[in-house]
């Protein structure tokens, strides 16, 4: 490789990493955007939009998103937990973060951190492929019931598979689990008729099901969803209350000054509830859902107990 | 197929402003993928939000040429400094880089160049006419299939080290069992991690490629003395266009490599996950077959397949996109999301919904291939010179410099710099023993998707193993590695009862 090139590319480094000198007012600076999973995810994806939008609500001041995957998100969340606590950093707040301080050994758990905004919610949603006998929810927990029914998951102990463990255990099914690596991977396993059902977010099952690839079976949320009208609530098919999701939010490390907090909490109001963010999340598939720092800490707290209801459910029955 | 759509999305793209786009792309593809540690996911990761505000025609030559360029990138260190710039090139270093050091680095870059320009106008042009013919046959693979494929592509790695079989197995075992530690994908029970959570994932693939081939080179020139014969530099000579020109009969031979690394491309390299390294490895070790001890000796083939095979899993990986909506590895991701953003959804209404931006992609796709010749040229003609013009030290510490670089941007985190450090001395030591590197890789990669494949087709079959040879894609496949695997054994059989006569 060229040595302009090598040089260039380290110029681009340094002034990447350089800082502003600290001041009074906040804020003065660029800011860290930790995403504690690799490039390419939803998590990344809408954090790089929330990045682009952020000069206009911070002075002109940047977010710059870091990847920091590793440990299943471990990395990145410890980072966050034991980073200055000056509202120069923050962490893309995912599910994961319950797990983790919940069933690893880690350094942190919800106390850890400062809750800012929340702005994605993505309810549970229960599909087969498209050409799969199985076409409602009620025949779907028949066949479960009866030990026949194969589930895709994204992944061992993801929040999938922990929903579909829930499931099992409330309503007495069996399912037989294929673990895969990714999202995607789960998809072409159901489109290809391999396994007969699925958990996955409504996020990512409702384009696949307005192309006629798969079905989705029901939604569990309280109510039904826009994004996809004609699909029942588990509530309305079985009578049983039935809630489940992943959601997407930002925090910072616990400890922040007051003032810091609630500068951060306004500025980021004003991003995630603009227009322009919402028509950019719309365009790509998401839906704005913004609750403000109090609010996501009351759904990280609901959420934490309903986790610590199902995990023992991880080690024996995975 | 529309072909008045097809037609006007191609005229579209030679126009001023895609095609300017296109350029930029190639340009920064060929760059980041000739640095270790940088690769088309993360540039495309940072480019993907920022083209929401450009129109369509600009936004999509610019990330597709970033993607077809930065495969073809990763040859050009690996060729001139036996550093592979991406996993995919790994290969390509071989015979590479033993052209460079008899005196061939415009050849060698020559045939990197037509093998990647052809292979990659001949995917592209599949993917325009068969993508959903391919993407049906995609989906049939399941689990069964999965694992009979990946360890069809494991079986690979017993011809590698020159010949030598227990060199070879060793490398893979050894990639085998470093691809053991983290979560277990069936139960989640962490393995060798000893508590910490770095290791929970499993060790970082980018840091370890950056430090088995980037920092063993790194120390290898710090312990051999400046005015050692055995230089990893090119030679004295320039290099002139002339040389990187393939005389009409090279051409002519190496047309049947093209066409089979091409046809591995896009029959192995669709399937999402393994694809890519085991259409490269297969590629190869088709070449090896035919050639033998010729194999990592400078022999022109065995830079063809598997830069032909490499580039033209680029446009192959698109098929699951665009005709079934299902990216087909992280890239891809990033290119749902572009076209996510653009208000588009990838899947079988892609074509009939918006034909104009769905033909203008794979059209730029053919662009982008056809532009690389010239750039690739181009590039092959400066960068050696460059490279000549720096003292050895200088680049020493260059080359090192970049390594560390690579290693932290991955996880921004020194972790990725000690994994590097630490697979730089392992890969320091395999060289040092002729221990070839490329079964470890290949092992370490498809060690995981052969587990994950074998969990679940037992779930599926409920705990038989009979399971992967009633399946018959998968018994073919089972059959086929049985006769790799048999076949030197045979041969020498046949061999030693002929000699006597």
């Amino acid at each position: 490789m060229s040595v302009l090139k090598a040089c260039r590319f380290l110029a681009l480094v340094t002034l990447a990493s350089s800082g502003v000198a600290q001041a009074a007012e906040y804020p003065q600076k660029n800011l860290d955007y930790i995403v504690p999973f690799a490039a390419g995810g939803a998590v990344d994806f809408t954090g790089r939009l929330i990045a682009d939008n952020a000069p206009e609500a911070f002075d002109g001041h940047k977010f710059v998103v870091k990847n920091m995957p590793g440990g299943g998100a471990v990395v990145g969340q410890t980072y966050v937990s034991s980073a200055p606590e000056d509202g120069y950093t923050l962490l893309a707040m995912t599910s994961s973060i319950i797990n983790n301080s919940l069933t690893k050994s880690v350094s942190y758990d919800l106390e850890s951190f400062t809750p800012l905004a929340l702005y994605n919610l993505d309810p549970e949603v229960i599909v087969t492929g498209a050409d799969s006998e199985i076409n409602d929810l009620q025949h779907f927990l028949d066949a479960a019931s009866e030990g026949d029914v194969s589930i895709a998951t994204p992944g061992n102990s993801t929040s999938h598979h922990i929903a579909a463990l829930s499931l099992a255990q409330e309503e007495q099914l069996n399912f037989r689990y294929v673990h895969n690596a990714s999202a995607a991977a789960q998809l072409q396993q159901l489109m290809g008729g391999h396994v007969r059902a699925g958990f996955m977010s409504l996020g990512e099952a409702v384009g696949p099901s307005e192309d006629g690839s798969i079905r989705i079976l029901a939604v569990m949320d309280s109510s039904r969803s826009d994004l996809a009208p004609d699909v029942p609530t588990y509530q309305e098919v079985t009578g049983d209350d039935m809630q489940w999701g992943t959601f997407r939010g930002i925090a910072a490390p616990a400890g922040l000054p007051s003032e810091v907090e609630a500068e951060l909490e306004a500025r980021l109001e004003q991003l995630l509830t603009s227009s322009e963010f919402a028509e950019r999340m719309n365009a790509a598939g998401y839906k704005v859902d913004y609750r403000d720092g109090d609010a996501f800490s009351r759904y990280l707290d609901t959420t934490a107990e309903k986790m610590q209801q199902v995990l023992p459910l991880l080690d024996t029955q995975s | 197929m529309d072909y008045a759509a097809l037609l006007q999305a191609g005229l579209h793209a030679v126009s001023l402003w895609p095609l300017l786009s296109l350029l930029a792309g190639v340009t920064l593809g060929l760059v980041v993928g000739s640095i270790p540690g940088l690769n088309d996911t993360i540039t495309l990761a940072v480019l993907v939000p920022i083209t929401f505000a450009m129109p369509s025609d600009v936004a999509f030559p610019l990330l597709v040429g970033v993607y077809c360029a930065a495969c073809f990138g990763g040859a050009f260190p690996a060729i001139l400094l036996k550093i592979p710039g991406t996993a995919s090139s790994v290969l390509t270093a071989l015979d590479g880089h033993a052209m460079v050091r008899q005196g061939n680095a415009g050849r060698a870059l020559g045939i990197a160049t037509y093998s990647s320009t052809f292979a990659g106008v001949l995917s592209a042009l599949v993917l325009l006419f068969f993508a959903p013919l391919l993407a049906q046959y995609a989906l049939k693979f399941g689990p069964a299939e999965y694992f009979s494929l990946s360890v069809l592509g494991l079986s690979t790695v017993i011809g590698m080290g020159a010949g030598n079989v227990m060199k070879s197995a060793l490398s893979c075992l050894l990639g085998l069992l470093v691809a053991m530690i983290g979560m277990s994908p069936e139960s989640g029970f962490p393995r060798f991690t000893f508590g910490s959570f770095w290791l929970f994932e499993g060790l970082p693939l980018t840091p370890i490629l950056i430090g088995l081939f980037g920092l063993s080179v790194v120390f290898e020139m710090l312990v051999r003395k400046p005015d050692a014969s055995e230089s990893n530099l090119p030679g004295r000579e320039t290099i002139r266009f002339t040389d990187m020109l393939l005389p009409a009969p090279l051409v002519r031979r190496l047309l049947p490599t093209w066409l089979s690394a091409a046809t591995l491309g896009n029959l192995v390299g669709i399937l999402p996950g393994a694809g890519m390294l085991v259409a490269i490895y297969m590629s190869y070790e088709r070449v090896r077959r035919r050639f033998g001890d010729r194999c990592g000796k400078g022999l022109p083939e065995g830079i063809a397949a598997p830069e032909a095979a490499n580039n033209s899993v680029v446009s192959s990986s698109m098929v699951p996109l665009l005709s079934l909506g299902i990216p087909g590895n992280s890239t891809s991701a990033l290119f749902l999301g572009a076209l996510l953003i653009q208000g588009l959804r990838p899947g079988p209404g892609l074509f009939n919904d918006s034909p104009d931006v769905a033909y203008l992609i794979v059209a730029c796709f053919v662009i982008a291939n056809l532009m690389m010749f010239p750039v690739g040229l181009l590039l092959a003609r400066i960068v050696p010179n460059l490279i000549r013009a720096i003292p050895q030290p200088l680049l020493t510490a260059v080359i090192a410099g970049l390594c560390f670089t690579g290693a932290f941007a991955i996880g921004n985190s020194v972790f990725g710099i000690m994994v590097a450090l630490a697979f730089g001395l392992i890969g320091f030591g395999f060289n040092r023993m002729q221990v070839p590197l490329s079964p470890f890789i290949l092992a370490l990669v498809l060690a995981p998707v052969i587990e994950r494949a074998f969990f679940q087709s037992m779930s599926l079959s409920g705990g038989t193993v009979s399971y992967f040879f009633t399946q018959p894609l998968s018994a073919a496949m089972l059959l086929f590695t049985a006769g790799f695997l048999l076949w030197p054994l045979g041969k020498r059989y046949v061999l030693r009862h002929r000699e006597p006569a």
